[in-house]
């Protein structure tokens, strides 16, 4: 099994019950698990326009999550 | 269709049509040409011989929702080059609507003179003695000028750092709610105002006058599917709403290229207390605005009133580049601080991103410590106020690094750079580098390639092909004056036909995507013709050293595009 860290941001902390926006969720995957499995388990859909990123790299949907990694899901955004 | 020059030297005003080699441009398109053929390229800019052009976009005044940008453009004080500035607030909306395309503000008021220049409702314009006005601060002059001229009237001003010709000096708008809280900030643009003498213009808002589009018909449908893409689009309908550009501020963090303590680090471990989340706390809990009109026509409506802890107003709207350029550059994670810090520079007139720049250089340099809320305070005061290092720091980062003869200024022909580092971003560093305006993020922001998984943000690979890409498109949205967060709709291919519609609808020629491309391109073309009669080779196209030596942790990258690289940026 491997242990990632969550963090998420924009809107979709709404979408998950109690969220404590220091801590994140502290999730366990079994080995070999992928973003797409990740967004999956959270109930991201594509209209949300999560972008994932694995300690500080956007990842693709395909990436295998590690054991360890920091990972923070934000919505798209194009600055201002 | 009505094309107004006002000349300071002898307080004259008058009345044309469009002269016909501007017919059918809008906005930086028409600025960039105005400048282009009419500002001796080698002018000082703050001298008789410059000009300062203030053009609504090409849809401003028409029914299309937010398209209320003003262009202003003149020769640059702070970077020596052509510069266009937009901002937002009823100013465009209500030139539009008054039919006019332009105003031209020629020579130089006689020294100590000041001026305000009315447009009434018929679009005609007047001058007027502004002596009262005289080293007014922004927010007290909007309310003295409503009073004065009525408030069914919008202004574009200058503060005390205008006045005093700095080059950071900004042009501010007033926003739907009359408060001078919109900016026309970078590249000094106030000190152009301030040397030739206008304090403020003042613009009726009772305008029913807009210039005829060839196809009314067409364009209200094409303006219809625009509205609903923007209305269906998750990040104009759900994200900026309730957080504003500050939303962007995490994904920036997430990716190191967030430059704090003055670019020595790529994220900000306080992001958690100044981003969109902590906003939006703050500001709830104690009754102000996270969802707030602050432009004419707007639906996306990402403005914000930013209150203090008894509820009353501070300031709006707080957003991302001064988030940053107030919080991570300087260290300082109060909310608090960086408000009053965004209200003081919209009061005294001041661009926010140069002006927390060039603190952020002096605090690197030693002069103050990271972190020092108080001092952030007292150095923008001290800019009002005209103290030897009132100017210094008001005269932007370059100068600051030169007084403190330190190394580290991030800054492109003397503008600083913006909220995105570009050793973490390295299609940011090439559109810093090679836009005509100095490093500007609005010039051609690559975040959204970087999103989509388009390019890796950490390779130089592709990011010249994607900067120049996003600089054309750039150009041509600041033609039409459309806000860039609502620009974001043309994400979509719908959204994308019923702007091009929308362009041929008003001009009575059809337009598609290669037309519009050929908008930004001309404008970009015409920007870089001046630029090079100014005397700025390719040479001027390069970021500072510290760039390409000093690796920004967390990924310690250093800016990686060649300068051969560079070079083929404007190959078009």
């Amino acid at each position: 099994m491997i242990k990632v860290i969550v963090k998420l941001y924009g809107t979709l902390p709404e979408r998950i019950q109690a969220y404590d926006p220091d801590k994140g969720l502290i999730l366990e995957f079994a080995q070999g698990t992928k973003v797409a499995d990740l967004t999956q388990r959270l109930n991201l859909a594509a209209e949300d326009t999560g972008v994932v990123a694995l300690d500080g790299r956007v990842a693709a949907p395909e990436t295998s999550l590690y054991d360890g990694a920091q990972i923070r899901i934000f919505q798209a955004a194009y600055g201002g | 269709m009505k094309f107004i020059r006002v000349d300071l030297t002898h307080q004259t005003v008058t009345h044309d049509a469009v002269p016909a080699a501007y017919a059918g441009l809008g906005g930086r398109g028409l600025t960039a040409e105005i400048i282009n053929a009419e500002v001796p390229p080698q002018c000082d800019p703050l001298g008789p011989d410059n000009k300062l052009a203030i053009a609504p976009g090409l849809l401003s005044g028409t029914t299309l929702v937010n398209t209320s940008r003003i262009s202003i453009g003149a020769k640059s004080p702070l970077t020596g080059t052509i510069k266009e500035s937009n901002s937002g607030g009823k100013i465009a909306a209500c030139l539009g609507k008054l039919g006019v395309t332009a105003i031209v503000v020629e020579g130089q008021a006689p020294k100590g003179s000041l001026y305000v220049m009315s447009v009434d409702v018929n679009g005609n314009a007047k001058l007027h003695d502004a002596a009262q006005y005289k080293g007014m601060r922004t927010y007290d002059l909007c309310a003295k000028l409503l009073a004065d001229f009525g408030p069914k009237n919008t202004i574009m001003c200058i503060g005390p750092a205008g006045e005093y010709q700095l080059g950071s000096a900004s042009i501010q708008t007033t926003d739907v709610d009359d408060r001078p809280c919109r900016a026309a900030g970078r590249g000094g643009l106030g000190a152009v105002m301030g040397a030739k003498g206008l304090k403020a213009v003042v613009v009726s808002t009772e305008g029913k006058n807009p210039d005829a589009l060839a196809d009314p018909e067409a364009f209200k449908e094409a303006a219809k599917i625009f509205a609903q893409e923007l209305r269906n689009n998750p990040f104009t309908a759900k994200v900026l709403p309730k957080y504003g550009t500050a939303s962007t501020l995490d994904a920036v963090n997430a990716l190191g290229a967030f430059p704090s303590y003055n670019a020595t680090k790529g994220t900000f471990d306080g992001a958690s207390k100044i981003n969109g989340a902590a906003l939006v706390k703050t500001i709830e809990s104690r009754g102000g605005k996270v969802q707030h009109m602050g432009c004419a026509q707007c639906i996306v409506q990402c403005s914000n009133e930013y209150v203090d802890p008894q509820g009353k107003y501070v300031t709006s709207s707080l957003e991302y580049e001064t988030i940053w350029s107030m919080g991570g550059m300087l260290g300082i994670d109060d909310l608090d601080t960086i408000a009053r810090l965004d209200y003081l520079c919209d009061d005294i007139g001041l661009d926010t991103i140069n002006t927390g720049v060039a603190m952020a250089v002096a605090m690197d340099a030693g002069y103050k410590s990271f972190g020092d809320c108080l001092a952030a305070i007292d150095m923008v005061e001290a800019i009002a106020q005209g103290t030897e290092m009132g100017r210094l720091i008001g005269s932007g980062p370059d100068a600051v690094g030169k007084h403190f003869n330190h190394h580290r200024v991030p800054t492109v022909k003397g503008q600083s750079i913006a909220a995105y580092d570009p050793r973490g971003m390295q299609g940011n560093g090439v559109t810093y580098a090679t836009s005509p305006m100095g490093a500007d993020h609005t010039a051609g922001n690559m975040l959204g390639h970087y999103m989509a998984r388009a390019l890796d943000p950490l390779s130089p690979d592709g990011q010249v092909d994607g900067s120049r890409q996003v600089q054309i498109g750039m150009a041509a949205m600041d033609c039409v004056g459309m806000c860039i967060l609502a620009g974001m709709g043309m994400t979509t291919k719908e959204a994308r036909n019923a702007m091009f519609q929308m362009i041929g609808a008003k001009l009575g020629t059809p337009v598609d995507s290669k037309g519009y491309a050929a908008m930004g391109m001309r404008t970009l073309k015409v920007e870089r013709e001046f630029n090079q009669k100014a005397g700025f080779t390719a040479k001027d196209d390069r970021l500072p050293r510290f760039f390409y030596e000093e690796p920004l942790p967390p990924h310690n990258k250093v800016f990686l595009v060649k300068d051969e690289d560079l070079d083929k940026v404007h190959n078009f």
